[in-house]
């Protein structure tokens, strides 16, 4: 059997996929001053309800909001941040944009890093690599005891044009952690070596800061774990690929986005399973919803996000990070989004929300102004392969990219991911690789993500194959093509992932044994396609037996959530017990 | 199926459609473009326009000035050129004149009708800041328009989808940096080809022939808070007047804000007069300055369109700085221009204190426009924004370094050194430069540039503050004055 967990801030949800094929939801609320608790609590009462043992478990998947809320709480470690001499001030001085046009009032995300903590490194590099400035290493060993003394948990380095030449970065690590022994240093040249340095600080920043966190949660659940014999542990990246504790540990800012991602790549599973895999998946939470375009099942995945909005939903007021994440539209209309009319007299919801406390008006806990109803998703996302992200910054143009140069650049990679996948229990014969371009016209500024063909065509071939694809992929995004300017390739990505696993089928628990009554009774529910309350049937989700129909207006209920078909849909249950709304 | 456009759930649906469909463009045109000043500054924005050229959604991202020249340019004088009824599908059209659009010739301003069923229902429209148009680069020193740059009459740069060569050809020749240009020319092309693309298909969802119901929907409710908001504030006239460091003189600006019932002018009689250097301020980056500031202070919240304007106009005697003869020089024109909002918001102090904000740094933008040949002869040339601390804010600190009025992020000193043979040695904030008071302002910046070319190159400096300083509102001490120092030496701001 395998197990899977998303903690969450206020509950730690599970599910156990039995050897029948059968999920078995679970959930217990959330131990946010030690989130391995719930899990581990979790864990063992799921077994025990299924009869299991640890033994019997041969992997778990974990998501978590750990590193999210480490950063939306201000939980993380006491960070201290290196930059060129000069650039201490790179977090506060930002873009220098504006999120919003007329609201004289805005307000920024604070720095995760206090000023007095922001250090420059004697040293400078120029935009073609040469040293235009030494590091000065008696600098770098005298600041260590700065440092020590400041209690610093965790340093984050980025220095200028390092997404490129990373030595000066290399080398301040090396001098802090021989003095520093047991406090972890980011550099931003392996966090995200990526161009533009205000993001790139801005990411290595919220790695650093999260670090030391979620390293001592994987180590915690790892040693449990393993004293309980189960597989392996792989955790959910943004990107929706899972990875080993030891990428987890050390680039936890990958996981920013763990658990929405998980729920993308469920909805991708579940589509595929009835045979329509072009869809849109929603998934509501009690504040936000998340939507996200799967195409063949498959998520955009984007190169950017942002978080820690110091504006709701405002793009720009909050902390850029540059790392691979599944595309999502999140969106201030959740469960507990209050619903108002705003000053132009316009129905508004969000962002404005009753949160847990007092949560909707529903719960009678005090909330008092009108909300979104609570639904959630059933979580599931035990179909995601092992995947591991690697990125390598060497501008080439498209016609220098000769097989031997190509050839290069991508055993690099491989050799880059291969650490990570082999800690993830794969063997390479099992690894396939996914080999992409970041590209763009010669002088642009932007790329677009461009899978590249296998490398054995001949060279003109995979030239014109390449041109062709990007073309295609910048028509169908900017409606306009460019002509007689070449192409570039700036980020080179490689995505080694291990086999998608074999889930079975994925169906609810059968609380059935075929006798139960599935209709519970009728209520009066309004439909504004009706303009008026109908007399509705309620069914219980899991007394109902694939095959069978439902005419609307219905209301299907489950322990996780509601679906309300209106008057003019209906409703089959699909072999795995899925709800199939039609709408005519 | 009939559609109440005053429904609050339909109508907000697809007025958020609208403002989604510019947001889109938006994307496209920076995600394109080539220029730094334009994919990295954002100097640019697109604007959505009714038939009568009324402007409908704008990008939520944008400088906020350039919104409001663009219906400007489409009513007075696009009209006038090219009348609707000879317009085809296809066709895009645009100029660069600085009395057009926003007073300074790198400012291409571009419109494309959009047909359906044969009528044109709406105007796809974008300005974007061009990295070099021939002439002098940008900065004060020039003395006529003529000395700024090759100037386009509004021409049409597409005949029914056909390229127009000869402008494209023309342009490449006039300007320093030619495939940058005429890079972001293409992504203007095709920032509107977006929108055009996107209101047919939202038309033909909703089964709607014009856009005319919902864009009086859309006035009628901005216009009426506006005018509710403006009823609010007690009339009355409200006054202020600041002083700016100028080029050889220095400037003067008046004010008066004369609130009537649900109307409000603001007359800048008394202002100075015209100036020989390019700091004089074209009348439409006036009046959107003047609309600009007004939208702030009564309200912010609402997306801004047409409506929102109604209510709200201003005058500057003809032959002052802030209304200077056709010719007059105005390349650097935000050097005074940025700081209207500042003025306004003074003159209001006293009657809206929890809405006002002092001074602010980045009012004006610092430009500094570094320009030359590589050893390679290729030319090169860039600006590069720096920008003080906003002013303080009723019950908040002004955020440090921040772009106000304008909207420009600054180009990342990575890209920047990419473009330009020069190294960034630092940037940083100035401590205590944000001028003191219950509620301080934002911190300005140090920035220290060193050409490392092996040969000489122009530097040509946008900037203003030196002598008087940003000012504080409501008791609040003034900002530091800026400084300009080459090597270990004042020098000429």
């Amino acid at each position: 059997m395998k197990l899977a967990f998303d903690t969450g801030g206020t509950f730690t949800d599970l599910a156990l996929l039995d050897d029948a094929g059968v999920v078995h939801p679970h959930k217990v609320l959330s131990t946010p001053d030690d989130p391995s608790r719930a899990v581990l609590q979790g864990i063992d009462e799921l077994l025990a309800m299924c009869g299991g043992t640890g033994r019997d478990v041969t992997a778990i998947f974990g998501a978590t909001t750990v590193v999210t809320n480490a950063v939306l709480e201000r939980k993380g470690a006491v960070t201290a941040l290196i930059t060129t001499d000069g650039f201490q001030d790179i977090l506060r001085i930002r873009t220098e944009g504006r999120y919003d046009l007329y609201d004289l009032k805005l307000q920024f995300s604070e720095p995760l890093v206090l000023r007095q903590n922001c250090f420059g490194a004697k040293e400078r590099v120029s935009v073609d690599g040469t040293i235009l400035r030494p590091l000065d290493e008696a600098g770098i060993t005298g600041l260590a005891d700065k440092l020590k003394t400041r209690g610093i948990e965790a340093i984050a380095v980025c220095l200028l044009h390092s997404y490129r030449y990373g030595n000066h970065e290399a080398r301040i690590r090396t001098l802090l952690q021989t003095r520093l022994p047991g406090v972890s240093v980011s550099l931003s040249s392996v966090v995200c070596p990526e161009i533009r340095e205000y993001d790139r600080a801005s990411t290595t920043v919220v790695n650093a800061y999260t670090r030391p966190l979620m390293a001592g949660h994987v180590k915690q659940l790892e040693g449990e774990l393993a004293q309980r014999g189960t597989g392996q542990l792989l955790w959910m990246t943004s990107s929706g690929g899972v990875v080993p504790g030891v990428v987890a540990s050390t680039l936890p800012v990958r996981m920013i986005e763990s658990g929405p991602a998980a729920g993308v790549v469920a909805s991708g599973e579940y589509a595929r399973r009835s045979g329509d895999a072009n869809l849109l998946s929603f998934d509501m939470g009690g504040t936000t919803a998340k939507l996200c375009m799967l195409l063949d099942g498959e998520p955009r995945i984007v190169p950017e996000l942002e978080v820690a909005h110091a504006a709701r939903f405002r793009k720009g007021s909050g902390l850029p990070l540059k790392i691979q994440s599944v595309q999502m539209i999140e969106i201030g209309a959740g469960g507990g989004s209050i619903a108002s009319v705003g000053a132009l007299g316009l129905l508004a919801v969000g962002p404005r929300s009753a949160a847990a406390a007092p949560g909707p008006a529903c719960y009678g806990l005090g909330g008092e102004e009108p909300t979104v109803t609570d639904t959630d998703l059933v979580l599931g996302y035990l179909a995601a392969p092992v995947a591991v992200d690697v990125a390598s910054s060497v501008p080439l143009s498209l016609n220098d990219c000769s097989a031997e140069r190509l050839d290069v650049i991508r055993s690099g990679l491989v050799r880059d991911a291969t650490p990570a996948i082999e800690a993830a229990g794969l063997s390479s014969g099992d690894v396939k690789y996914s080999f992409s371009a970041d590209m763009r016209h010669v002088g642009q500024g932007y790329e677009i993500n461009i899978r590249l063909p296998a490398l054995e065509v001949d060279e003109a071939r995979f030239k014109a194959e390449v041109a062709e694809a990007f073309r295609k992929s910048y028509l169908a995004l900017y409606g306009r093509s460019v002509v007689g300017t070449g192409i570039e390739v700036i980020t080179w990505r490689l995505r080694a992932s291990g086999p998608v696993g074999e889930v079975g089928s994925i169906h609810a628990p059968p609380r059935a044994d075929g006798n139960g009554e599935a209709l519970r009774g009728y209520r009066s529910v309004y439909f504004s396609e009706a303009a008026d309350t109908l007399r509705t049937p309620v069914y219980d989700h899991y007394m109902l037996r694939p095959g069978q129909s439902i005419a609307g207006p219905a209301i299907v209920e489950q322990r996780e959530s509601t679906a309300v078909i209106g008057p003019r849909g209906s409703a089959t249950l699909d072999a795995r017990s899925n709800l199939v709304i039609t709408l005519s | 199926m009939e559609i109440d456009f005053n429904d609050p759930v339909a109508l907000q649906v697809m007025w958020n459609r609208l403002v989604f469909i510019t947001d889109q463009a938006d994307l496209a045109l920076g995600r394109t473009a080539f220029s730094p000043i334009v994919r990295e500054n954002h100097d640019y924005v697109t604007v959505l326009m009714d038939p009568d050229g009324n402007a409908l959604a704008q990008c939520t991202l944008a400088i906020p000035v350039f919104i409001s020249t663009l219906p400007m340019a489409v009513k007075e004088h696009f009209f006038r050129v090219h009348p609707p009824g000879t317009l085809k599908p296809g066709d895009v059209l645009a100029t660069n004149d600085a009395r057009i659009g926003t007073g300074h010739p790198p400012d291409l301003v571009m419109v494309t009708p959009i047909f359906h069923q044969g009528r044109i229902v709406a105007y796809a429209g974008c300005i974007a800041h061009l990295p070099d148009v021939g002439g002098r680069p940008q900065s004060p020193d020039s003395v006529d328009v003529f000395e700024e740059g090759i100037r386009l009459p509004i021409l049409k740069f597409f005949n029914e989808g056909v390229i127009n060569q000869d402008v494209f050809d023309i342009i490449a020749s006039s300007s320093r940096l030619p495939e940058e240009v005429l890079g972001d020319i293409n992504s203007m092309v095709a920032a509107n080809e977006v929108m055009r693309r996107e209101v047919v298909g939202f038309l033909e969802e909703y089964r709607l022939d014009t856009l005319t119901d919902l864009a009086r929907a859309i006035y009628s409710r901005s216009e009426d808070y506006m005018r509710r908001a403006i009823r609010e504030v007690p009339d009355g006239v409200y006054r202020a007047e600041m002083k700016l460091d100028g080029v050889n003189e220095d400037v003067t600006l008046k004010a008066a804000v004369h609130v009537i019932g649900d109307r409000i002018h603001v007359d800048y009689a008394g202002t100075s007069g015209e100036v020989e250097n390019g700091i004089n301020v074209a009348p439409h980056y006036r009046i959107a300055h003047s609309l600009y500031a007004l939208k702030c202070l009564l309200d912010p919240t609402s997306p801004n369109n047409e409506g929102c304007a109604i209510p709200c106009t201003d005058e500057a005697p003809e032959g002052s700085i802030l209304n200077p003869r056709p010719t007059a020089a105005g390349a650097a024109r935000n050097l005074v221009g940025h700081t209207i909002p500042s003025l306004i918001f003074r003159a209001m102090a006293e009657v809206l204190p929890d809405r006002v904000q002092a001074d602010s740094g980045g009012a004006p933008i610092w430009g500094i426009n570094c320009t030359g040949v590589r050893a390679n002869g290729q030319p090169f040339s860039s600006i590069q924004n720096f920008h003080g601390g906003q002013g303080g804010r009723s019950g908040l600190d002004g955020n440090d370094t921040l772009s106000f009025p304008s909207n420009c992020k600054v180009t990342p000193v990575e890209i920047y050194e990419r473009s330009v043979p020069v190294v960034i040695e630092s940037k940083e904030l100035i401590a205590d430069s944000g001028g003191a008071g219950e509620y301080r302002g934002g911190l300005g910046q140090r920035g220290v540039i060193r050409n490392i070319s092996g040969a000489p190159m122009s530097i040509y400096m946008n900037t203003e503050h030196v002598k008087y300083p940003c000012f504080g509102v409501l008791g609040g001490s003034d900002g530091a004055p800026g400084r300009v120092v080459r090597g270990n030496e004042p020098a000429p701001s």
